[in-house]
């Protein structure tokens, strides 16, 4: 598979919000996006940018509007349910209580997310010879769990859920990994943990990923490419030779040159 | 002593035919948080497509399957309210729960159908074992079957399909996201649970020997208060002492009021005390956790 062999497009995709009410917020207006096999690609934006929007709809929670395509390997899957298309797409959220399934246990969690993209039938869904690759897994990260199995994950901290979640979205291979400012609600250390735990998996199974964040210091750090979104357009895109030499403050320049606008709150993009 | 021991095997045996209604309503409210209400009509549903069909001649077990099944179909079409048409779920039951009493009129013809001179399972059991106490029949019949069910539900449960349900119910967002159809869990979680209601009434009808157009009042809060003491009782982990709670806490129930009537307390009474012991179950958890001064999270709306 070469570098540069296209995986995802976005063609024309919009979305609104409460069209035609005073409240109406276009989240994603006409944007195109092509992203190609092997990009780790961050994307950067203040508040109600349209980022999570951009996840959303890739994922298939809402249909883009006015006749916009969403196009993976060449098969158009615009009019796709999301649970038909969770097969190319694994996701880690924001709130690690969306990602894992409190009342169930580790073990039971890794085995639903290892149904993704299979039919699910009536074959015993934790036996021992899954439960011991589940263990093989988990001890990868470092973090105890793997004699931990039949925990229940409403016990574990947000880290530890969290990074069941990363787990859970990426063992059975997504053809792309939606990020979607998974280390937000962590505290510093702990999303440090997850963030590196990120950048291994995508680098060991060499993982296409997308990843949300509202730091401009994980998202030049991070990643071969660079999006910066503003009220639902993608204002900013640089790839890995364009982003090498550039600053934070090289971003809030590029942004408010982009936006035309002063960006009201430094602190939240660069989040340090 | 005789009174006491009968009144425990009237319980057991109670506990026993009503735990699958427990079980219907755990499956719902529980796994897959779907405060279904169809319940009150499906139970009666059950007995009437049994007592309609044994009275025409069928065979007392054809019969009660159909009943089994015509429930499954009466919680589909909720479920199918509830994903489909996108109506909220607790409308939906009640929705299918109000169109079931002019249904079940329909099916009977007449609001009360009597069983007494024909040949139910529960004679065909007597004379197949050579039996001839019908409490012990109607006990062994119903311990057989529920033991059958537990044994399936808690294979199921642990099949991928039966973690896709119970993962509907505990987080759909994520099951969603990691390819499970929601839609597919909820229609099947909501048919199964109102085909054991449906199996619970066509047994109970037989037993009885009638069938009544208004014995499913109040099945809803019989069972959930079945499932709230089991819970509460004998604070079960894991799915297989979940399903052995559930039947414990319909033979309590049944126990509670067995023992309330004996005592000479009018029949019209019954719904007070159902609610007093679930209000009383509810609150003992609280109770304790108060007198420890230990943090209680605030009371859930829905």
């Amino acid at each position: 598979m070469s570098e540069t062999q296209s995986l995802l497009h976005l063609k024309q995709v919009s979305k609104e919000f409460g069209a035609g009410t005073i409240d109406e917020v276009k989240a994603l207006e006409n944007i195109d996006l092509s992203i190609n096999t092997g990009d780790f690609i961050t994307v950067i934006g203040s508040n109600g940018a349209g980022k999570t929007s951009l996840l959303n709809i890739i994922a298939g929670v809402y249909p883009p509007e006015k006749g916009g395509n969403i196009i993976i390997n060449n098969k158009d899957i615009t009019h796709q349910s999301e649970h038909k298309r969770a097969q190319y797409f694994g996701r880690v959220y924001q709130d690690p209580h969306i990602g894992t399934a409190a009342k169930m246990t580790i073990g039971e969690n890794l085995s639903l997310a290892m149904a993704r993209g299979r039919s699910r039938g009536l074959r015993a869904a934790t036996t021992k010879k899954r439960l011991a690759r589940f263990k093989e897994i988990l001890a990868t990260l470092q973090l105890g769990l793997e004699d931990r199995l039949s925990t229940l994950v409403g016990t574990l901290s947000g880290g530890q859920r969290q990074a069941l979640a990363l787990v859970m979205a990426t063992m059975s291979r997504p053809s792309l990994l939606l990020l979607d400012e998974h280390t937000a609600k962590l505290d510093p250390s702990t999303a440090g943990i997850v963030l590196s735990l990120t950048e291994n998996i995508v680098a060991d199974e060499n993982i296409t990923a997308l990843m949300v964040t509202h730091n401009m210091e994980h998202a030049l750090r991070y990643g071969n490419r660079l999006l910066m979104m503003h009220k639902g357009k993608i204002i900013v895109d640089l790839n890995r030779k364009q982003r090498s030499d550039i600053k934070v403050i090289d971003l809030l320049n590029a942004f408010e040159q982009a936006s035309g606008e002063q960006l009201a709150d430094d602190s939240i993009l660069l989040g340090m | 002593m005789d009174i006491i021991s009968n009144l425990l095997s009237i319980s057991v045996y109670e506990g026993l035919a009503y735990g699958f209604v427990a079980l219907g309503v755990y499956i719902t409210f529980r796994v897959l948080s779907f405060p279904d209400l169809s319940v009150d009509g499906s139970f009666p549903l059950g007995g009437a497509i049994a007592a309609v069909l044994i009275t025409n001649n069928i065979n007392p077990w054809l019969a009660t399957a159909a009943a089994l099944i015509t429930g499954c179909i009466a919680g589909l079409s909720t479920a199918v309210l509830n994903t489909k048409l996108r109506i909220n779920a607790l409308l939906a039951g009640i929705l299918m729960m109000v169109a079931l009493y002019s249904i079940n009129l329909l099916i009977m013809g007449r609001s009360n159908i009597p069983l007494l001179r024909e040949v139910t399972v529960f004679d065909q059991i007597a004379d197949l074992l050579g039996m001839n106490t019908r409490l012990s029949v109607s006990i062994s019949f119903m311990a057989a079957l529920a033991v059958i069910f537990i044994v399936i539900l808690n294979w199921f449960l642990r099949t991928e399909i039966g973690l896709a349900l119970r993962a509907t119910g505990d987080n759909e967002q994520m099951i969603r996201g990691l390819g499970g159809n929601t839609d597919m869990t909820t229609i099947l979680g909501v048919s199964l649970s109102n085909g054991l209601v449906a199996l619970s009434g066509a047994l109970i009808a037989q037993n009885q020997g009638f069938t009544d157009v208004g014995m499913g009042i109040g099945m809803i809060v019989m069972g959930l208060a079945s499932v709230i003491i089991g819970e509460g009782l004998f604070r079960p982990r894991g799915v297989t002492t979940i399903l052995l709670a559930v039947f414990g806490g319909a033979f309590v129930y049944r126990l509670f009021i067995s023992v309330a009537l004996r005592l000479g307390l009018p029949p019209t009474n019954l719904k007070l005390i159902t609610s007093l012991l679930v209000v009383t179950a509810l609150s003992i958890p609280f109770i304790r956790k108060k007198l420890r001064h230990e943090w209680i999270p605030p009371a859930v709306r829905m």
